[in-house]
């Protein structure tokens, strides 16, 4: 009678454990997130920086009053420049270009030149040109590219500093908008986030 | 009037029962009526009595930059402690469309105890005649 509760006593237990292991190997949790979601996981730049910084260096340029002056008017040409990654951090400065690019042309305020195409387009014309197969009539002339009136550069730095527990991370991205013809830099703005990290007393 | 227009403004405070959802909801309008002096008309409705014990909306407005809408709404911190709240604008276009769901951002907010901070935001293009804000407790 004993050995009879022994074996169903070790073949629950048994059966606990494999329900428990089964437990550990059932599939992640994977789900779909807010991509407008404000998540803060490290003090690293990270996608809710990037929209902010996007979201804000736009904001600002469409209410200068100066360039909303002229926007009335005409949509003026902008050739965008990469941003010049000053911190530590390995991050793709071309997503930042990209959003505020893209955000500034929906406004339908501004019209954009893009050299990081123009091999593509090279290609293409010398295709249209040379190939044959293209009828001449047809195809796009050369040389009647627009030129870009205005200059977008940026600039990302960082700042960080630690004391025991505590980082602290400032992140500065400034953009200025120059006049290509003049040299004037037309608008300037800056865009400050600043991250701090708590460890705790475990672990990190 | 110049560019800058008053309009109709229209405030509503909803109830959040989840982390995911908006603690408070802001509106505002503009009409597009130049000749006439239209009265700010403001309504505030408190449905969240967490979120709405803490913080207030004192004031909003709209105008226009060249032919962008821009909001600017007032919340008060009620409480002495900090909030650590997040915000986001949606603009909404004639037909009542909401211009590019999703692609806004909520963005942090802290707030300390008695302040007064204004918040700001500009439409993305000039289609934007409503807006709404939308704050919550920061996840």
């Amino acid at each position: 009678m004993k050995k009879t509760i022994r074996t169903i006593i070790a073949g629950a237990a048994a059966l606990f454990a494999a329900s428990l292991l089964a437990g550990c190997a059932s599939a992640p949790d994977v789900r779909y997130g807010d991509t407008a979601a404000h998540q803060n996981l490290s003090t690293d730049f990270g996608s809710s920086d990037l929209q902010q910084v996007a979201e804000g260096m736009v904001d600002s340029l469409l209410t200068f009053p100066p360039v909303a002056e002229v926007t009335k008017q005409r949509r003026p040409i902008l050739s965008a420049t990469r941003v010049k990654n000053k911190t530590t951090q390995h991050i793709d400065t071309e997503s930042i270009t990209d959003s505020i690019r893209a955000r500034l042309i929906k406004s339908g305020k501004f019209q954009f030149i893009d050299r990081t195409t123009d091999q593509e387009a090279n290609e293409e014309f010398a295709a249209q040109q040379e190939s044959g197969l293209v009828d001449p009539k047809k195809a796009v002339p050369g040389g009647k590219q627009a030129g870009a009136e205005y200059l977008l550069t940026s600039n990302l730095s960082e700042i960080r500093q630690q004391g025991g527990r505590v980082t602290d991370v400032y992140y500065k991205f400034t953009m200025n908008l120059k006049n290509l013809k003049t040299g004037i830099l037309e608008w300037s703005d800056e865009k400050e986030i600043r991250k701090i990290k708590t460890r705790g007393l475990i672990g990190g | 009037m110049g560019p800058f227009r008053r309009g109709l403004v229209l405030l509503l405070l909803l109830a959040a029962a989840g982390c995911g959802t908006s603690g408070i909801v802001g509106q505002g309008a503009l009409r597009q009526e130049p000749d006439s002096e239209i009265p700010i008309y403001k309504r505030v409705v408190v449905n969240n009595t967490s979120l709405g014990r803490d913080i207030a909306v004192t004031d909003t407005r709209v105008a226009q930059t060249g032919d962008i809408l821009q909001a600017a709404v007032t919340i008060e911190s009620k409480t002495g402690s900090t909030l650590a709240l997040q915000y986001k604008f949606v603009w909404i276009d004639a037909k009542g469309f909401e211009i590019d769901p999703g692609t806004g951002s909520w963005k942090p907010l802290t707030i300390y105890g008695r302040e007064t901070r204004q918040l700001q935001g500009v439409a993305p293009r000039p289609a934007a005649i409503e807006f709404m804000l939308k704050i919550r407790r920061d996840q």
